[in-house]
Protein backbone atom coordinates (compact mmCIF):
# COMPACT_ATOMS: atom_id res chain seq x y z
CA UNK A 1 0.00 0.00 0.00
CA UNK A 2 0.95 3.22 -0.79
CA UNK A 3 1.53 6.31 1.35
CA UNK A 4 -1.37 8.28 -1.04
CA UNK A 5 -3.39 4.69 -1.06
CA UNK A 6 -3.32 4.70 2.39
CA UNK A 7 -4.11 8.68 3.06
CA UNK A 8 -6.93 8.19 0.77
CA UNK A 9 -8.66 5.22 2.60
CA UNK A 10 -7.52 7.33 6.18
CA UNK A 11 -9.51 10.58 4.54
CA UNK A 12 -12.38 8.46 3.86
CA UNK A 13 -12.75 7.31 7.70
CA UNK A 14 -11.93 11.05 9.23
CA UNK A 15 -15.22 10.95 10.83
CA UNK A 16 -15.43 7.59 11.66
CA UNK A 17 -12.07 8.13 13.67
CA UNK A 18 -13.49 11.21 15.68
CA UNK A 19 -16.36 9.76 16.81
CA UNK A 20 -14.68 6.53 17.98
CA UNK A 21 -11.81 8.62 19.94
CA UNK A 22 -15.08 10.74 21.07
CA UNK A 23 -16.43 8.12 22.30
CA UNK A 24 -13.82 7.49 24.52
CA UNK A 25 -11.92 11.03 25.33
CA UNK A 26 -13.01 14.01 26.12
CA UNK A 27 -10.38 16.51 25.57
CA UNK A 28 -9.22 17.30 21.88
CA UNK A 29 -5.74 16.75 22.28
CA UNK A 30 -6.62 13.22 23.95
CA UNK A 31 -8.14 12.58 20.68
CA UNK A 32 -5.85 13.94 18.21
CA UNK A 33 -3.18 12.09 20.18
CA UNK A 34 -4.80 8.74 19.91
CA UNK A 35 -5.75 9.09 16.53
CA UNK A 36 -1.93 10.50 15.42
CA UNK A 37 -0.36 7.07 17.33
CA UNK A 38 -2.73 4.90 15.83
CA UNK A 39 -2.30 5.77 12.18
CA UNK A 40 1.31 5.78 12.68
CA UNK A 41 1.17 2.25 13.98
CA UNK A 42 -1.44 1.42 11.50
CA UNK A 43 1.41 2.71 8.91
CA UNK A 44 4.03 0.40 10.05
CA UNK A 45 2.07 -2.60 10.60
CA UNK A 46 0.38 -2.89 7.39
CA UNK A 47 2.15 -5.45 6.06
CA UNK A 48 0.35 -7.38 8.90
CA UNK A 49 -2.98 -6.75 7.54
CA UNK A 50 -3.90 -9.98 5.56
CA UNK A 51 -7.04 -8.64 4.28
CA UNK A 52 -7.35 -5.01 2.74
CA UNK A 53 -11.38 -5.27 3.21
CA UNK A 54 -10.64 -5.44 6.82
CA UNK A 55 -8.58 -2.19 6.96
CA UNK A 56 -11.28 -0.04 8.40
CA UNK A 57 -12.01 -2.75 11.42
CA UNK A 58 -8.71 -3.36 12.29
CA UNK A 59 -7.84 0.96 11.99
CA UNK A 60 -10.88 1.06 14.86
CA UNK A 61 -9.46 -1.47 16.68
CA UNK A 62 -6.13 -0.13 16.88
CA UNK A 63 -7.55 3.50 17.17
CA UNK A 64 -9.66 1.94 20.52
CA UNK A 65 -6.25 0.65 22.20
CA UNK A 66 -4.92 3.89 21.93
CA UNK A 67 -8.05 5.71 23.29
CA UNK A 68 -7.90 2.88 26.20
CA UNK A 69 -3.94 3.55 26.95
CA UNK A 70 -4.50 7.26 26.95
CA UNK A 71 -7.70 6.80 29.45
CA UNK A 72 -5.42 4.76 31.33
CA UNK A 73 -2.58 7.45 31.98
CA UNK A 74 -5.17 9.54 32.42
CA UNK A 75 -6.53 8.04 35.45
CA UNK A 76 -3.26 7.36 36.74
CA UNK A 77 -2.06 10.85 36.24
CA UNK A 78 -5.27 13.11 36.22
CA UNK A 79 -7.13 13.55 39.52
CA UNK A 80 -10.88 12.99 38.83
CA UNK A 81 -12.17 16.56 39.77
CA UNK A 82 -9.78 18.12 37.80
CA UNK A 83 -10.87 16.54 34.94
CA UNK A 84 -11.72 18.63 31.92
CA UNK A 85 -15.05 19.67 30.42
CA UNK A 86 -16.90 17.22 27.94
CA UNK A 87 -17.15 18.31 24.38
CA UNK A 88 -20.23 20.85 23.82
CA UNK A 89 -22.53 19.49 21.26
CA UNK A 90 -22.90 21.21 17.85
CA UNK A 91 -26.45 21.98 17.99
CA UNK A 92 -29.01 21.97 21.08
CA UNK A 93 -31.95 19.96 18.86
CA UNK A 94 -32.26 17.41 21.11
CA UNK A 95 -28.77 15.99 20.61
CA UNK A 96 -27.62 17.04 24.06
CA UNK A 97 -30.36 14.78 25.73
CA UNK A 98 -28.68 11.97 23.81
CA UNK A 99 -24.94 12.99 23.95
CA UNK A 100 -25.78 13.23 27.90
CA UNK A 101 -27.38 9.88 27.81
CA UNK A 102 -24.78 8.25 25.41
CA UNK A 103 -21.97 9.46 28.25
CA UNK A 104 -23.57 8.08 30.76
CA UNK A 105 -23.05 4.92 29.08
CA UNK A 106 -19.97 2.74 30.58
CA UNK A 107 -17.31 2.39 27.87
CA UNK A 108 -17.69 -0.76 26.45
CA UNK A 109 -21.10 -0.22 25.11
CA UNK A 110 -20.59 3.84 24.33
CA UNK A 111 -18.34 2.45 21.77
CA UNK A 112 -20.97 -0.07 20.36
CA UNK A 113 -23.83 2.35 20.26
CA UNK A 114 -21.40 5.34 18.46
CA UNK A 115 -20.37 2.66 15.84
CA UNK A 116 -23.29 0.95 15.46
CA UNK A 117 -26.13 4.26 15.15
CA UNK A 118 -23.62 6.86 13.78
CA UNK A 119 -21.16 4.81 11.38
CA UNK A 120 -23.52 2.05 10.23
CA UNK A 121 -20.89 -1.33 11.21
CA UNK A 122 -22.52 -4.32 11.31
CA UNK A 123 -22.67 -6.29 14.65
CA UNK A 124 -20.17 -8.90 12.73
CA UNK A 125 -17.62 -5.73 12.08
CA UNK A 126 -18.40 -3.83 15.57
CA UNK A 127 -17.22 -7.48 17.01
CA UNK A 128 -14.30 -7.67 14.59
CA UNK A 129 -13.13 -4.05 16.03
CA UNK A 130 -13.57 -4.86 19.80
CA UNK A 131 -12.04 -8.66 19.30
CA UNK A 132 -15.19 -9.78 20.87
CA UNK A 133 -17.92 -12.08 19.80
CA UNK A 134 -21.06 -11.02 18.20
CA UNK A 135 -23.23 -12.12 20.88
CA UNK A 136 -21.68 -9.51 22.98
CA UNK A 137 -21.99 -6.76 20.87
CA UNK A 138 -25.98 -7.34 20.42
CA UNK A 139 -25.88 -7.90 24.18
CA UNK A 140 -24.39 -4.55 24.72
CA UNK A 141 -26.36 -3.08 22.31
CA UNK A 142 -29.89 -4.19 23.70
CA UNK A 143 -28.29 -2.92 27.39
CA UNK A 144 -27.55 0.29 25.95
CA UNK A 145 -30.43 0.62 24.41
CA UNK A 146 -31.96 0.28 27.78
CA UNK A 147 -30.39 2.39 29.70
CA UNK A 148 -30.51 5.21 27.58
CA UNK A 149 -34.16 4.91 27.02
CA UNK A 150 -34.42 4.92 30.87
CA UNK A 151 -31.84 7.84 30.56
CA UNK A 152 -33.77 9.74 28.00
CA UNK A 153 -37.18 9.01 30.09
CA UNK A 154 -36.14 10.47 33.03
CA UNK A 155 -34.87 13.50 31.63
CA UNK A 156 -38.41 14.09 29.60
CA UNK A 157 -40.05 13.28 32.77
CA UNK A 158 -38.18 16.27 34.62
CA UNK B 1 -36.17 6.56 15.36
CA UNK B 2 -33.26 8.93 14.98
CA UNK B 3 -31.59 9.12 11.53
CA UNK B 4 -27.74 8.31 11.31
CA UNK B 5 -27.60 12.16 11.39
CA UNK B 6 -28.71 12.92 14.45
CA UNK B 7 -26.69 10.72 16.29
CA UNK B 8 -23.55 12.05 14.37
CA UNK B 9 -24.60 15.43 15.75
CA UNK B 10 -23.73 14.03 19.24
CA UNK B 11 -19.91 14.57 18.71
CA UNK B 12 -19.73 17.00 16.13
CA UNK B 13 -17.75 17.09 13.21
CA UNK B 14 -13.70 15.70 13.50
CA UNK B 15 -12.40 19.54 14.96
CA UNK B 16 -9.97 21.42 13.65
CA UNK B 17 -6.88 19.89 16.02
CA UNK B 18 -7.93 16.78 15.00
CA UNK B 19 -7.87 17.06 11.12
CA UNK B 20 -4.27 19.02 11.65
CA UNK B 21 -3.03 15.96 13.42
CA UNK B 22 -4.28 13.87 10.83
CA UNK B 23 -2.98 16.12 8.27
CA UNK B 24 0.52 16.38 10.27
CA UNK B 25 0.80 12.58 10.79
CA UNK B 26 0.49 11.90 6.80
CA UNK B 27 3.01 14.34 6.72
CA UNK B 28 5.30 12.27 9.12
CA UNK B 29 5.03 9.77 7.42
CA UNK B 30 5.70 10.72 3.72
CA UNK B 31 8.84 11.80 5.32
CA UNK B 32 9.54 8.62 7.15
CA UNK B 33 9.96 10.55 10.29
CA UNK B 34 7.77 8.07 12.52
CA UNK B 35 9.28 7.30 15.28
CA UNK B 36 9.05 3.40 16.65
CA UNK B 37 10.74 1.54 19.41
CA UNK B 38 12.83 -0.92 17.09
CA UNK B 39 14.08 1.64 14.37
CA UNK B 40 14.81 -0.50 11.07
CA UNK B 41 18.77 -1.09 12.45
CA UNK B 42 17.20 -2.19 16.22
CA UNK B 43 15.29 -4.48 14.10
CA UNK B 44 17.84 -6.16 12.19
CA UNK B 45 20.03 -6.63 14.97
CA UNK B 46 17.16 -8.30 17.10
CA UNK B 47 16.63 -10.32 14.06
CA UNK B 48 20.35 -11.26 13.77
CA UNK B 49 20.99 -11.44 17.41
CA UNK B 50 17.72 -14.53 17.35
CA UNK B 51 20.31 -16.09 14.56
CA UNK B 52 23.16 -15.43 15.96
CA UNK B 53 21.96 -18.22 19.24
CA UNK B 54 22.22 -20.68 16.16
CA UNK B 55 25.49 -18.69 14.39
CA UNK B 56 27.23 -18.82 18.12
CA UNK B 57 26.86 -22.52 18.01
CA UNK B 58 27.98 -22.89 14.59
CA UNK B 59 31.34 -20.21 15.14
CA UNK B 60 32.08 -22.54 18.48
CA UNK B 61 31.85 -25.70 16.16
CA UNK B 62 33.52 -23.95 13.54
CA UNK B 63 36.68 -23.35 15.93
CA UNK B 64 36.78 -26.03 17.13
CA UNK B 65 36.63 -27.69 13.86
CA UNK B 66 40.03 -25.41 13.01
CA UNK B 67 42.05 -27.16 15.54
CA UNK B 68 41.58 -30.58 14.01
CA UNK B 69 41.82 -29.58 10.47
CA UNK B 70 44.79 -30.59 8.79
CA UNK B 71 43.82 -29.24 5.14
CA UNK B 72 44.68 -26.13 3.92
CA UNK B 73 41.27 -25.60 2.11
CA UNK B 74 39.01 -26.69 5.34
CA UNK B 75 41.13 -24.53 7.67
CA UNK B 76 40.21 -21.19 5.12
CA UNK B 77 36.43 -22.34 4.76
CA UNK B 78 36.12 -22.73 8.84
CA UNK B 79 37.69 -19.64 9.80
CA UNK B 80 35.41 -17.32 7.13
CA UNK B 81 32.53 -19.60 8.43
CA UNK B 82 33.75 -18.79 11.61
CA UNK B 83 34.36 -15.01 11.18
CA UNK B 84 31.03 -14.65 9.23
CA UNK B 85 29.08 -15.84 12.05
CA UNK B 86 30.64 -13.38 14.54
CA UNK B 87 30.22 -10.59 11.76
CA UNK B 88 26.77 -11.53 11.42
CA UNK B 89 25.96 -9.91 14.60
CA UNK B 90 29.13 -7.54 15.56
CA UNK B 91 28.66 -5.12 13.00
CA UNK B 92 24.49 -3.61 13.38
CA UNK B 93 25.34 -4.09 17.30
CA UNK B 94 28.11 -2.40 17.05
CA UNK B 95 26.80 0.50 14.52
CA UNK B 96 24.20 1.13 17.33
CA UNK B 97 26.71 3.08 19.21
CA UNK B 98 27.32 6.01 17.36
CA UNK B 99 23.13 5.94 16.46
CA UNK B 100 23.08 6.94 20.23
CA UNK B 101 26.23 9.17 21.03
CA UNK B 102 27.48 12.20 20.31
CA UNK B 103 30.41 12.11 18.06
CA UNK B 104 33.27 14.13 20.70
CA UNK B 105 32.23 10.93 23.45
CA UNK B 106 32.54 7.90 20.52
CA UNK B 107 35.93 7.36 21.94
CA UNK B 108 35.08 6.51 24.95
CA UNK B 109 32.12 4.69 24.11
CA UNK B 110 34.09 2.61 21.81
CA UNK B 111 36.52 1.72 24.41
CA UNK B 112 33.93 0.15 26.64
CA UNK B 113 32.43 -1.70 23.67
CA UNK B 114 36.20 -2.77 23.11
CA UNK B 115 36.39 -3.80 26.98
CA UNK B 116 33.04 -5.68 26.94
CA UNK B 117 34.96 -7.57 24.14
CA UNK B 118 37.21 -8.22 26.04
CA UNK B 119 35.60 -9.13 29.02
CA UNK B 120 33.62 -11.48 26.83
CA UNK B 121 36.84 -12.88 25.64
CA UNK B 122 37.91 -13.79 29.29
CA UNK B 123 34.60 -15.39 29.75
CA UNK B 124 35.40 -17.54 26.80
CA UNK B 125 38.32 -18.62 28.56
CA UNK B 126 37.02 -19.22 31.95
CA UNK B 127 34.34 -21.86 30.08
CA UNK B 128 37.48 -23.07 28.53
CA UNK B 129 39.00 -23.72 31.64
CA UNK B 130 35.73 -24.69 33.50
CA UNK B 131 34.86 -27.12 30.62
CA UNK B 132 38.25 -28.51 30.48
CA UNK B 133 37.75 -32.28 31.24
CA UNK B 134 40.44 -34.01 30.84
CA UNK B 135 44.01 -34.48 31.64
CA UNK B 136 45.24 -33.86 27.78
CA UNK B 137 43.47 -30.12 28.04
CA UNK B 138 40.32 -31.80 25.68
CA UNK B 139 37.55 -29.54 26.29
CA UNK B 140 33.87 -30.79 26.88
CA UNK B 141 32.14 -28.98 23.87
CA UNK B 142 28.68 -29.97 24.89
CA UNK B 143 28.31 -27.58 27.80
CA UNK B 144 30.66 -25.30 26.58
CA UNK B 145 28.28 -24.93 23.47
CA UNK B 146 25.65 -24.15 25.83
CA UNK B 147 27.22 -22.08 28.48
CA UNK B 148 28.38 -19.70 25.50
CA UNK B 149 24.78 -19.93 23.99
CA UNK B 150 23.44 -19.22 27.84
CA UNK B 151 26.05 -16.53 27.92
CA UNK B 152 24.46 -15.13 24.44
CA UNK B 153 20.28 -15.32 25.09
CA UNK B 154 21.25 -13.45 28.69
CA UNK B 155 23.08 -10.58 26.86
CA UNK B 156 20.11 -10.89 24.05
CA UNK B 157 17.63 -10.21 27.08
CA UNK B 158 19.61 -7.35 28.37
CA UNK B 159 19.51 -5.87 24.68
CA UNK B 160 15.86 -6.20 24.30
CA UNK B 161 15.35 -4.61 28.20
CA UNK B 162 17.28 -1.76 28.00
CA UNK B 163 18.32 -0.45 24.96
CA UNK B 164 15.38 2.02 23.90
CA UNK B 165 17.46 3.48 20.09
CA UNK B 166 14.69 5.76 19.16
CA UNK B 167 14.57 7.10 22.43
CA UNK B 168 18.58 7.46 23.07
CA UNK B 169 18.81 8.59 19.47
CA UNK B 170 16.78 11.58 20.10
CA UNK B 171 18.13 12.52 23.06
CA UNK B 172 21.53 12.57 21.21
CA UNK B 173 20.23 14.44 18.27
CA UNK B 174 19.00 17.42 21.45
CA UNK B 175 22.50 17.29 22.59
CA UNK B 176 24.17 17.30 19.30
CA UNK B 177 22.25 20.52 18.71
CA UNK B 178 22.92 22.06 22.23
CA UNK B 179 26.24 21.38 22.27
CA UNK B 180 26.89 22.14 18.50
CA UNK B 181 28.89 19.46 17.88
CA UNK B 182 26.78 18.70 14.44
CA UNK B 183 28.86 22.10 13.41
CA UNK B 184 32.14 19.99 13.23
CA UNK B 185 30.41 17.16 11.95
CA UNK B 186 32.40 16.14 8.56
CA UNK B 187 29.29 15.43 6.82
CA UNK B 188 29.01 19.58 6.96
CA UNK B 189 31.63 19.69 4.42
CA UNK B 190 30.47 16.84 2.33
CA UNK B 191 28.66 17.99 -1.41
CA UNK B 192 24.33 16.66 -1.58
CA UNK B 193 25.22 14.11 1.21
CA UNK B 194 28.12 12.20 -0.82
CA UNK B 195 31.58 12.62 0.40
CA UNK B 196 34.05 14.88 -0.95
CA UNK B 197 37.36 13.33 -3.06
CA UNK B 198 39.33 14.64 -0.05
CA UNK B 199 36.65 12.56 2.94
CA UNK B 200 36.79 9.25 0.01
CA UNK B 201 40.67 9.09 -0.13
CA UNK B 202 40.65 9.46 4.09
CA UNK B 203 38.29 6.79 4.10
CA UNK B 204 39.98 4.72 2.36
CA UNK B 205 43.50 5.18 4.19
CA UNK B 206 41.84 5.07 7.31
CA UNK B 207 40.24 1.34 5.82
CA UNK B 208 43.33 0.57 4.93
CA UNK B 209 45.05 1.13 8.14
CA UNK B 210 42.89 -0.78 9.59
CA UNK B 211 43.48 -3.73 7.35
CA UNK B 212 47.16 -3.40 7.21
CA UNK B 213 47.43 -3.07 11.57
CA UNK B 214 45.13 -5.85 11.46
CA UNK B 215 47.52 -8.39 9.32
CA UNK B 216 50.60 -7.33 11.84
CA UNK B 217 48.56 -8.05 15.07
CA UNK B 218 46.41 -10.54 14.18
CA UNK B 219 49.40 -12.87 12.81
CA UNK B 220 51.06 -11.94 16.16
CA UNK B 221 48.49 -13.04 18.22
CA UNK B 222 47.51 -16.14 16.02
CA UNK B 223 50.99 -17.16 15.64
CA UNK B 224 52.92 -16.81 19.11
CA UNK B 225 51.95 -19.87 20.79
CA UNK B 226 53.82 -21.51 17.44
CA UNK B 227 56.49 -19.30 17.54
CA UNK B 228 57.06 -19.30 21.78
CA UNK B 229 56.72 -23.11 21.89
CA UNK B 230 58.98 -23.73 18.67
CA UNK B 231 61.30 -21.02 18.53
CA UNK B 232 61.90 -19.68 21.32
CA UNK B 233 61.18 -22.57 23.61
CA UNK B 234 58.99 -20.55 26.14
CA UNK B 235 55.79 -20.60 27.20
CA UNK B 236 53.31 -18.12 25.51
CA UNK B 237 50.20 -17.77 27.88
CA UNK B 238 51.63 -15.17 30.13
CA UNK B 239 52.83 -12.88 27.53
CA UNK B 240 49.65 -13.34 25.22
CA UNK B 241 47.51 -12.75 29.05
CA UNK B 242 49.61 -10.03 29.76
CA UNK B 243 49.28 -7.72 25.57
CA UNK B 244 45.35 -8.34 26.58
CA UNK B 245 45.60 -7.02 30.61
CA UNK B 246 47.45 -4.20 28.84
CA UNK B 247 44.89 -3.76 26.67
CA UNK B 248 42.16 -4.07 29.19
CA UNK B 249 43.96 -1.53 31.62
CA UNK B 250 44.43 1.48 28.38
CA UNK B 251 40.82 0.84 26.59
CA UNK B 252 39.30 3.53 29.07
CA UNK B 253 42.25 6.12 29.22
CA UNK B 254 42.80 5.91 25.61
CA UNK B 255 39.64 7.07 24.96
CA UNK B 256 39.88 9.82 27.36
CA UNK B 257 43.23 10.56 25.94
CA UNK B 258 41.97 10.15 22.65
CA UNK B 259 38.94 12.97 22.89
CA UNK B 260 41.76 15.60 24.12
CA UNK B 261 44.49 14.49 22.02
CA UNK B 262 42.41 14.20 18.75
CA UNK B 263 42.32 10.49 17.09
CA UNK B 264 44.29 10.35 14.24
CA UNK B 265 47.28 11.60 16.48
CA UNK B 266 46.46 9.09 19.34
CA UNK B 267 46.27 6.31 16.69
CA UNK B 268 49.73 7.19 14.86
CA UNK B 269 51.06 7.39 18.52
CA UNK B 270 49.18 3.38 19.18
CA UNK B 271 50.60 2.40 15.95
CA UNK B 272 54.16 3.54 16.74
CA UNK B 273 54.03 1.44 19.93
CA UNK B 274 53.13 -1.44 17.98
CA UNK B 275 55.74 -0.98 15.73
CA UNK B 276 58.41 -0.52 18.28
CA UNK B 277 57.42 -3.69 20.69
CA UNK B 278 57.10 -5.92 17.42
CA UNK B 279 60.11 -4.50 15.94
CA UNK B 280 61.76 -5.22 18.96
CA UNK B 281 60.30 -8.67 19.34
CA UNK B 282 61.72 -9.26 16.12
CA UNK B 283 65.38 -9.14 17.94
CA UNK B 284 64.46 -11.43 20.77
CA UNK B 285 65.63 -14.71 20.59
CA UNK B 286 66.18 -17.75 23.23
CA UNK B 287 68.85 -15.92 25.16
CA UNK B 288 66.85 -13.29 26.00
CA UNK B 289 65.17 -12.67 29.24
CA UNK B 290 61.31 -13.54 29.14
CA UNK B 291 60.84 -10.48 30.96
CA UNK B 292 61.81 -8.17 27.71
CA UNK B 293 59.31 -10.15 26.07
CA UNK B 294 56.28 -9.20 28.79
CA UNK B 295 57.44 -5.74 28.61
CA UNK B 296 56.97 -5.71 24.71
CA UNK B 297 54.26 -7.54 24.80
CA UNK B 298 52.41 -4.99 27.47
CA UNK B 299 53.66 -2.03 25.08
CA UNK B 300 51.79 -4.00 21.90
CA UNK B 301 48.66 -4.38 23.75
CA UNK B 302 48.50 -0.56 24.80
CA UNK B 303 49.06 0.30 21.17
CA UNK B 304 46.55 -2.15 20.01
CA UNK B 305 44.34 -0.67 22.35
CA UNK B 306 45.11 2.84 21.25
CA UNK B 307 44.41 1.78 17.37
CA UNK B 308 41.51 0.24 18.36
CA UNK B 309 39.35 2.73 20.35
CA UNK B 310 39.91 5.12 18.10
CA UNK B 311 39.59 3.20 14.32
CA UNK B 312 35.96 2.75 14.37
CA UNK B 313 34.90 6.11 15.11
CA UNK B 314 36.69 7.93 12.84
CA UNK B 315 35.39 5.67 10.06
CA UNK B 316 31.62 6.11 11.07
CA UNK B 317 33.19 9.92 11.63
CA UNK B 318 32.76 10.09 7.80
CA UNK B 319 29.20 8.36 7.39
CA UNK B 320 26.13 10.76 7.68
CA UNK B 321 23.46 9.41 10.39
CA UNK B 322 21.62 7.30 7.69
CA UNK B 323 24.87 5.38 6.75
CA UNK B 324 26.69 4.57 9.81
CA UNK B 325 25.46 0.61 9.32
CA UNK B 326 27.22 0.80 5.83
CA UNK B 327 30.51 2.34 7.26
CA UNK B 328 30.60 -0.04 10.10
CA UNK B 329 30.64 -2.60 7.53
CA UNK B 330 33.33 -1.04 5.37
CA UNK B 331 35.35 -1.02 9.06
CA UNK B 332 34.39 -4.79 9.83
CA UNK B 333 34.90 -6.13 6.02
CA UNK B 334 38.51 -4.54 6.36
CA UNK B 335 39.53 -5.55 10.00
CA UNK B 336 37.95 -9.51 9.04
CA UNK B 337 39.77 -9.46 5.60
CA UNK B 338 42.87 -9.06 7.38
CA UNK B 339 42.09 -11.43 9.93
CA UNK B 340 40.81 -14.00 6.84
CA UNK B 341 44.17 -13.79 5.34
CA UNK B 342 46.62 -12.77 8.09
CA UNK B 343 47.07 -15.81 10.02
CA UNK B 344 47.66 -18.51 6.29
CA UNK B 345 49.78 -15.51 4.83
CA UNK B 346 52.11 -15.76 7.93
CA UNK B 347 51.61 -19.45 9.22
CA UNK B 348 52.67 -20.19 5.33
CA UNK B 349 55.58 -17.49 5.58
CA UNK B 350 56.80 -19.37 8.63
CA UNK B 351 56.68 -22.73 6.68
CA UNK B 352 58.78 -21.64 3.74
CA UNK B 353 60.88 -19.04 5.63
CA UNK B 354 61.41 -19.77 8.93
CA UNK B 355 59.74 -19.02 12.37
CA UNK B 356 62.00 -15.68 12.84
CA UNK B 357 59.75 -14.20 10.13
CA UNK B 358 56.52 -13.65 12.23
CA UNK B 359 57.50 -10.74 13.73
CA UNK B 360 59.45 -8.84 10.65
CA UNK B 361 56.14 -9.36 8.93
CA UNK B 362 54.06 -8.26 11.61
CA UNK B 363 56.00 -4.84 11.97
CA UNK B 364 56.65 -4.34 8.09
CA UNK B 365 52.63 -4.10 8.26
CA UNK B 366 52.42 -1.91 11.00
CA UNK B 367 54.71 0.26 9.50
CA UNK B 368 52.58 0.37 6.20
CA UNK B 369 49.18 0.91 8.44
CA UNK B 370 51.60 4.24 9.84
CA UNK B 371 52.36 5.46 6.50
CA UNK B 372 48.44 5.18 5.21
CA UNK B 373 47.11 6.61 8.77
CA UNK B 374 49.91 9.70 8.37
CA UNK B 375 48.07 10.99 5.62
CA UNK B 376 44.41 10.64 6.76
CA UNK B 377 43.00 14.41 6.57
CA UNK B 378 39.48 13.52 7.80
CA UNK B 379 37.66 11.58 10.42
CA UNK B 380 39.02 13.28 13.61
CA UNK B 381 37.06 14.14 16.80
CA UNK B 382 39.08 17.46 17.56
CA UNK B 383 36.62 20.46 16.27
CA UNK B 384 37.74 23.10 14.00
CA UNK B 385 39.04 26.21 15.19
CA UNK B 386 35.59 28.67 15.76
CA UNK B 387 36.14 32.32 14.38
CA UNK B 388 33.92 35.00 15.68
CA UNK B 389 31.91 35.45 19.07
CA UNK B 390 31.54 31.22 18.40
CA UNK B 391 35.41 30.83 19.62
CA UNK B 392 34.56 31.92 23.02
CA UNK B 393 31.82 29.47 23.58
CA UNK B 394 33.05 26.79 26.27
CA UNK B 395 33.78 23.67 24.10
CA UNK B 396 32.96 20.16 25.78
CA UNK B 397 35.21 17.76 26.54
Amino acid sequence: VTEQAFEGRVNALRGTLFRVASAYLTRECDRADAVQEALLKAWRGLNRLRREELFKTWLIRILIRECINILRQNRRMIPAESLPETAAPQKDDGSAALGEALRRLPDEMRIVVTLFYMDGFSTVEIARALGVPKGTVCSRLARARRQMRETLGEEACE
Amino acid sequence: MRTQEEWRSVFGVPDAAFNARIDQTFQKIREGRTMKRFTMRTGLVLAIILLLTIGTVCAVIFFTLLGFTSSLVMFIIFLLLSLISMAIFRSPAVALMPDVTVKPLRSKANAIINLMGTIGGIVILLFATVFKTSEDGKTDFGFYIIAVCAVMLVALSVFLITVKEPLWAKEMQEETERLGCDKETEVRESVGGKLTKSQLTSLILILASVALWYIGYNAVTSKYSVYASNYLHVNYATTLLLAQAAAVISYIPVGIIASKLGRRKTILAGVLMLFGSFLGASFITQESPNWLMYILFALAGIGWATINVNSFPMVVELAKGSDVGKYTGYYYTASMAAQIVTPVVSGALMDKIGYQSLFPYATVFVALAFLTMFFVKHGDSKPEAKVGIEALDIQDD
